[in-house]
Parts: C-alpha cells; structure tokens; sequence
C-alpha cells in the first residue's frame, strides 16, 4: 500500500503547478474492510486536495511510527466498525496535530471520547450554523449524531423540530458523523474543512456552462443560436465536442470535418470566446450510439475497456481469483496496457482532429464521467483537467461524483476537475430550472463552490436566459474562463496552451501527415473508395506507359511488320 | 436511401472497371506474346486440313465482288480449300456476280438456298452451306469481309497446333474507318474490342468469343451441335457457350486478320446493335435460368459477365445518373464526398488510357485525330449505349409480352 501513498505524493510534487505556497501536510488514515482504497477515501482526498498538496492516504493497518511523523494534521475516517490499532491511536496521539475524525470508531481516539455518539437512520434535513441555513437532501443516510461538552457544531440533524449535532468541532479537532462520504450531505463536511484548515475562502462562487455533446450529427443552427446567445451575455461558454458520429442503427460513422457548416459555427465560437473541450472522441464504443454509449468504460461487463469494439473483451478477474498478489498483477499488466492504448489512441485522434478543424481544445471531459483510474493517468499525459465528475470507484461505473470546490483529486493523477454541480436542463422534467436551482442552492451551502451546469444545444433557446439568468443570480458570481487558467493539451505532437487568452498551438505533425490525415476517410466505405482510387490510379498510370511504349516501339514494329 | 442506392450504383459500375482494367491488362500482355510461339507452329503446318470457307449472303451485290476478290487470293493449298458462297434468297444481283468468281476459279462455289433453308436468316444460311461442304475444318466470313491472304492459313495454324481448340477467333478490322465519324467510333470500339474483351479474356481465362465472322470452327462440333441454333438473333454468342458446354476452348489468335465493313449511317448502326444487344439479352438470360446445370464453370462467369454488361452495370449507370440528376433538384441527402469526384476523373481517364493502348496496338491509329475522337467518344457514342440498351429491353419486354416473332435485320451494305 505505502508505495501507492509515495507514489502519488511523488507524482504530485512533480508537477510544476502544484509549487504552490507551503501547503500542510495531511494524512487520510482509514479503516477499511477492502483492500483497495475505498471509493470514499478517493472523495475524501479529493476534498483535501483544495487545502493540501501534500496528502498521505494510508489504511489503518499500514500506519508505522514514521507514517505520521512530519504531519500538520490527520483526517481519520472509519469506514466500518473496527477496533482502531493501537498503533494508530498512539501515532495520532503523539503527532498532536488537528485531527478530523469522520464516520465509525471516533470515540476509540482521545480527542473524541468524551463525546456520545448515535446512529440515526433516515437523515434528510440538516442545519447548517454558518448559514443559518436549513437544507432538506432528496435522498436519506444514516448518520452518526454526537452529543458531548464545549462542543461548537457546524451542522446539525433536524427531526421533528429539534437539532442534533452532526459535525462537531472540539478545540482544533473535527468530528463528523456523516459515514458515507459520496452521500449528498457531504458537502456539509467539505464545507467544514475551510474551518478545519484555517483557510479563507474566496468569496462568491465561480460557475460554467457547458454546451454539450456536440457531434457531427448536431444542427449547427441550434448550436450558433444557443452559443450566441450565451456569448452575447458574456458566458465564457464551454464546447464538449465529440468529433465522430456514429448511428447505432447503421453504425455508419460521420466525422465532424464532414460537416463544414458545423466545423464554422464552432470556429466561429471560439473566436468569441468559447473554450472547447474534447469529449472524447467517439462518445461511444460498440455500436451504441454517439452520445448514448460509454467510450472508455464497457458498462455491459462493468469493467474497462480492454479491447476494440470489434474484439470480445476478457471478463475481467477479481483479485481473489489469483493464488498471489503477484501472479494478479502480473495478469493485470497486459490488460492495462491495452486499455492505456485504447485510450490514449482514442484521446490522440480527439485533439488531433480538433486541431486539423482549427479548433483548440483546452480540456477532457468523460464520456458519461465514466473512466477507469488507470484511465485518468493515461488521461493526465494529455490534459491538464477533468469536466463533470469523477468516477470514485475503480470497478464499478456508477460509483461517482465530485467536489463542491474545485480539486486536484489524487487519482486524477494531477489534473484539475472543474465539478459539475448543478446538473442541466432535463427536458423530461416539469420545470427543469427549478430541480437546477434546487441542486444549486445546495451547492451554495460550501465556501468555493463551483457552480457547473451543462446543457444540450438540441433543446434549443428555451431554456437558455433561464439558466444563465439563475446562475447569475447569486451574489458574488463569476464565470469560470478556462483560457485564464493555465490549461494546456497535448499529444506527442500537437501541444495548445493559452496566454492571455490567446491560444499557442504548436503543431509538429508534418504538413503532409497532416493533409494526409484530413483526407484520410474513417468509414469503411470511404476508405474503399480511397483504395479503389489508388488502383484506379496506377491502372492509369500503367496504361499511359503502355501506349507510351508502344508508340516508342512504332518504327521498329512497322520493319518487323514488313520483315 | 439515397446513399444505399448510390453505393449500390458504384459498387455495380466500378466491378465493370475494375474487370476491365483486368482484362486491358491481360490483352496488352496478349500483344506482347502472341506471336512468340508462330515460328514453331510454322514447322508444324505440314498435313494440312480441308477447309471450307462459308459466306452467307443474302442480297449483297454492293460488297460480294470485294469479298471474293480476297477469297481468290487466300494463299492456302488450293486442293484443300473450297469457298462457298451461299446465296440466301437474294433477289438483286449478288448471284449472278459470285458465279463470275465461280466461274474463274474452281475452288470458289456458289450455292442457292433451297426452299426449306432460305430466307430464315444467317444461322439457316449457314447450316446449309455445311451441308454443301466437305471441309474437316469450317471457316466462315460475312459477306463483308476481306481477309488478308493468309487469314485462312492462320486460323487453321490455330487450330492444328492447339489440340484443345474447338474454334480459333482471328482479329478484325474496320475497312472503312474513315468514311465518316461514325465509322471512325466504330473502328475505335472494335479495336478496343479485341485486345480487352477478347484478348484480355483469353490471356487470363482461355476464354473468347465467336464473333460471327473470321473464325475456324472443326467440323465435328458442329455436326455434334447439330448445326447453328436457327432461333438465336446472336447465333455467335450461342455457338461460343455451347462449344465450350462441349469441353473445348476457343482461341483468339490476331495473327489471322480480315477487315470488314461498318454501318456509315447512324440508322444502320442503330438496328445492327439493337439486333445484338437483344441477341446477348436473350442469351444471357436463356443461360442465366440453367446457370448452375452449365458444366463449364468458366463460361457461367461469362455469361455472368454479359449479365452485368447488360442488366447490372446497366442498372448501375442509370441509378447514378438519376440520383445525380435528382441531386441538383431536391436534397435527397446525399453524402458525397470528393472522393466521388475523384474516382469520376479517374473514370474518365481510364477510358482514355485503355483506348490510348489498345490504338497503340494497331500502329497507326494512334493519331492526333483519333486522341480527339476517344475523348469526345466518351461523351457521346458511349452514353448512346444507354439509350440502345434501353430500347433493346423495351423490344425484348414487348416480344415476351406480345408473343412477336424474332425478325433477323440484316445489316445494310454501303459501296
């Protein structure tokens, strides 16, 4: 587990971006049933990851005298109900830094002994005393409530008109009775940890809109209106561009260079201040339709992909199927390899397909925010950020979600994820902006919180003042623009980066490779028509020849003839 | 829709390409190698045959003096030739002017239809000139032509030195190329004829076809088949696929030439090929219905080839130019690119580089005025084809629907 741990924190101090000013130091110790980090864990660091660059995550089992030594705080999370080690309590104890304790067996730790903790199921409504704010979840948890001395709370259960403490603060330690970290009422506890950590958070929130899945089959008209109209209102927009269309029915495929009239609106976006980010490149994989289907996730076996659409995939095998860890990850090998492949071939052919359009894509955005963790490393050799969510869970698709705030999760591998929070204009629903404004006042309840909301350009203009009218409501509103942030792309060849706004694209694929590959058709069809070119082509060639021959060949032919 | 038919046109219309560049590819090396093997077969031309040279003809005063003047010069042992002019039911004066010929010279023959045989067409003709006849080897010349002096002598050289052979095709020539333009269109498609479909098919698959005139045929097959099929408008065609039912091949050797006479009037040329397509038309589909019962697996590509030509590939064109024409009026989406565009070029240059050899070929017709004619050929006398195939299927489709009875056409003579 501990080269894990080094392994991120080294990766992280690689990155240029991540010298920042002294960050604490901070440790995530969890106890935990699973082997493998906890979906919850990865949130929780996540979180953090706002406040620290320098985070440990480390199984309570793991933790040695040293693990804790040069730390500025600990985090304590308990996943499950566990007899803490003694070791664990004792390092705890001896780094007397401020402890955030959250979920199950907080009261083994000192700091938290005194305190009188209750499981309580069916938890819906809470009150936030920053705020003042009640908030009702549409979903319910069991939480842990606490009751104890000199306590200061930060939230609070509300039942039947009383207030039970949830999140709790005793001198400089934490406590949080919320045990599932991927629930709603997290972002309680993010909220909390600007406090925990003494940061001052900035004022106001920040927020995007995204226009999404634009394909090749996307009516142009819709999206020039609805990109105009949103640049028209000063909406730095944001173009999730898929660049190949392929019909489920048919599975004929349609590249976006082969919708000139689109490719315009897009170029014409941009240059009004619209950021493109590549969605992967075929919003798909199989047949499904672009759109519909997951591209770097095979959800049919809930595992990822391994292999080409065209080939069976391997069922993927668990851990347990393997005499030992070694023998498992010598099987893993190979199939993450081919998975890095698929993909990173996949990412390679987005940006540069972007790029031959003459659009500049500056960030990634999931198919579906479904990708494997080994996925997102692939990923971070390409893009500096992640749009949407984050899928939590390394083998299960449905396991995902984000940060209020904008983070820099560990298994991101270094990239940035812009959250999106506030979901998009279901037109399935009665009043769409209404279940967005709800998602949205949630979201206002945490310090920093990114306002992200996308919407479908196929709806058309209905509903697009409204959103923009709703986000710009809240005080202190800003919208996100992404050229100010530092982002850059980049395959072996092509890297694009802004300063100032401006784009700086440098692009090293050859001119002909270049020409070579615009002209180069995808589909099958095209392909063969290409093929059936060239031999047409040296057929004539030949042809030419021979009659060239020939006529060279006139008089001795006419002496031979005579002979 | 729109798109599935376009594909389906291209599909249609490039096989026939791409076949065709094949077979260009074949006869060229045809060319390259046909006369390599002549010196040896000279020295084997010892025990000559008896060849009976047989011209149907049937109200031809205007050509049959030309014609017997080269028949009188065929250098072949004139003990073991005879040539039997067969005056079908003509009520001019070709008779009288072929019995000049017969009078002159001893081998040369002229008989008078009877009653039973006359009137009925070539293949009648024809079957009784073969009972007049006595050859073990059978030539046959339309009233027409004029072969060169040893025309004869190779035809046979063919058959005696490829014992495989049931008939051996020699090339033909236009006489009158340049009379006019049509004739000059003409001259060019049969070149092209004969050193792609004809040499290309027997380079690649030993296959060719009777062409209705300038060929040896041995008298055995003939007698087996029971003489010409006297229903067939395309008696050649006919003959060709039941000589290789028989397990013999036929050989294309364009060592023996004969030149011959081409309609100079467009309303002659009209008829003439109406006669042919609807002769093919009948064929391919007599033969498409026991398509599978056909022993010889070579030929039922053959047929399947004739069956493109003159459905599928047909088909194929005037989808595509339908759907193009529709294209300018209504979206009915098509999704082109331009590399349809580009493969229209290519089309059109193939045309004109597989002309450009074949012309090359016959050594002088490769001139500046004919670099003219082939591309403007391609716009005009090869689209004609389209409105000829059309209109030969309307008669078909009237004949099968009517019950009308087959009327041979023949062929106008110009002097």
């Amino acid at each position: 587990m501990r080269y894990k741990i080094w392994f991120f924190s080294l990766l992280l101090l690689l990155l240029p971006s991540t010298v920042h000013a002294a960050t604490p130091t901070v440790a995530i110790v969890y106890s935990s049933t699973s082997i493998e980090i906890p979906p919850e864990v990865y949130k929780l660091e996540a979180l953090v990851s706002r406040f620290s660059n320098e985070i440990m995550m480390v199984r309570d089992i793991d933790v040695d005298t040293e693990t804790l030594a040069q730390v500025d705080s600990v985090l304590y999370y308990g996943l499950s109900t566990t007899s803490i080690p003694d070791i664990v309590r004792e390092e705890i104890e001896a780094a007397d830094v401020p402890v955030y304790a959250i979920g199950h067996n907080a009261t083994q730790l000192t700091m938290f002994a005194q305190l009188d903790m209750s499981r309580v199921a069916g938890a819906s409504q809470f009150y936030q005393s920053r705020t003042d704010e009640t908030v009702t979840f549409p979903l319910a948890d069991v939480i842990t409530t606490v009751e104890g001395d000199a306590l200061s709370v930060h939230a609070s259960l509300m039942r039947n008109g009383k207030a039970t403490a949830v999140i709790v603060q005793t001198g400089p330690h934490f406590y949080a009775g919320i045990d599932n970290l991927l629930s709603p009422s997290s972002i309680l506890l993010a909220d909390t940890l600007f406090d925990f950590f003494s940061v001052e958070a900035n004022d106001g929130h920040t927020g995007y809109l995204r226009l999404e899945d634009i394909n090749p089959s996307s009516d142009p008209a819709l999206v020039e209106a609805v990109g105009n109209r949103l640049l028209d209102r000063g909406v730095p927009i944001l173009l999730a561009v898929i660049p190949v269309y392929t019909d489920e029915e048919s599975g004929q495929r349609i590249q976006l260079s082969d919708r000139k009239e689109l490719v315009d609106v897009l170029r014409q976006l941009e240059a009004r201040g619209a950021s493109v980010l590549a969605h992967g490149y075929t919003h798909q994989y199989r047949s499904s339709e672009t759109g519909e289907g997951f591209e770097f996730w095979d959800v049919e076996n809930n595992q990822p992909v391994f292999v080409p659409s065209t080939e069976n995939p391997p069922q993927l095998l668990g851990r347990e199927a393997f005499p030992s860890e070694e023998a498992y990850l010598t099987y893993l090998e190979p199939l993450l390899e081919d998975e890095a492949n698929y993909i990173r071939t996949k990412l390679t052919r987005s940006i540069h397909e972007l790029v031959s359009l003459g659009l500049h894509p500056l960030g990634f955005e999931a198919p579906h925010y479904t990708m494997s963790h080994s996925g997102y490393a692939v990923t971070a050799e390409q893009f500096t950020n992640v749009f949407g969510q984050v899928q939590w869970s390394n083998t299960n698709w449905q396991v995902m979600g984000s940060t209020p705030y904008v983070s820099r999760p560990a298994l991101l591998n270094g990239m940035t994820l812009y959250p999106e929070t506030i979901g998009y204009v279901r037109t399935d629903i009665q009043r769409p902006i209404d279940e967005m404004r709800r998602a949205m006042n949630e979201m206002l309840l945490v310090r920093e919180s990114v306002l992200g909301a996308f919407y479908h350009p196929y709806i058309g203009m209905e509903y697009v003042d409204d959103v923009v009218d709703l986000m710009e409501s809240v005080p202190g509103f800003k919208w996100l623009d992404l050229r100010a942030q530092n982002e850059r792309v980049m395959t072996e060849d092509v890297s694009i980066r802004t300063n100032d706004a401006r784009f700086i694209l440098q692009d090293e694929r050859n001119f002909f490779m270049k020409q070579f590959h615009t002209f180069l058709p995808t589909s099958f069809f095209e392909r063969m028509l290409m093929g059936l070119a060239l031999i047409t082509f040296f057929a004539v060639m030949a042809f030419l020849t021979y009659t060239l021959y020939l006529r060279s060949q006139r008089k001795q032919r006419l002496f031979k003839e005579r002979d | 829709m729109a798109n599935g038919l376009f594909i389906f046109s291209l599909i249609m219309i490039w096989t026939m390409l791409l076949y065709h560049m094949f077979l260009m590819q074949g006869g060229f090396w045809h060319f390259m190698t046909y006369r390599n093997p002549i010196p040896e077969w000279s020295a084997r031309m010892q025990d000559l045959p008896k060849v009976s040279v047989l011209i149907p003809a049937h109200n031809e005063e205007v050509v049959v003096a030309a014609t017997l003047r080269a028949m009188a010069r065929i250098e072949y042992p004139k003990d073991k030739l005879e040539v039997i002019l067969i005056n079908d039911n003509s009520s001019d004066r070709t008779g009288e002017i072929a019995q000049r010929f017969a009078d002159e010279h001893a081998f040369i023959h002229v008989v008078k239809t009877t009653p039973e045989f006359a009137g009925k067409g070539k293949s009648s003709a024809l079957n009784f000139g073969l009972s007049k006849s006595t050859g073990d080897v059978l030539v046959v010349y339309d009233a027409d032509n004029t072969p060169e002096k040893d025309g004869v002598y190779h035809l046979v050289m063919g058959l005696l030195n490829d014992p495989k052979a049931g008939a051996v095709v020699g090339k033909f020539r236009v006489i009158n190329a340049y009379e006019t333009l049509l004739t000059r269109l003409i001259n060019i498609e049969t070149i092209c004829f004969q050193w792609m479909a004809q040499a290309g098919r027997w380079k690649w698959f030993n296959i060719a076809t009777i062409p209705g005139t300038n060929f040896a045929i041995r008298r055995s097959i003939i007698e087996e088949l029971g003489g010409w099929d006297e229903q067939a408008l395309a008696e050649d065609t006919e003959l060709t696929i039941r000589v290789y039912e028989l397990g013999w091949h036929i050989r294309f050797f364009p060592a023996a030439i004969t030149w011959e006479q081409e309609p100079q009037t467009l309303s002659v040329w009209w008829k003439q090929r109406t006669r042919w397509a609807r002769g093919n038309q009948y064929v391919v589909l007599k033969f498409m219905k026991q398509l599978f019962t056909l022993k010889r697996k070579k030929i039922i590509f053959d047929i399947f080839y004739f069956f493109f030509t003159y459905f599928l590939f047909f088909f194929g064109v005037i989808l595509s130019n339908s759907l193009f024409v529709i294209n300018l009026f209504v979206d009915i989406g098509l999704e082109v690119g331009n590399i349809t565009l580009v493969l229209w070029i290519l089309a059109f240059l193939l045309f004109v580089t597989e002309v450009f050899v074949t012309l090359s070929i016959e050594r002088s017709e490769f001139n500046t005025q004919n670099f003219f004619t082939v591309i403007f050929m391609y716009f005009t006398y090869s689209q004609l084809w389209i409105v000829l195939v059309i209109y030969s299927l309307y008669l078909e489709l009237k004949r099968v629907l009517f019950n009308q009875e087959v009327k041979w056409y023949k062929t106008d003579r110009f002097g």
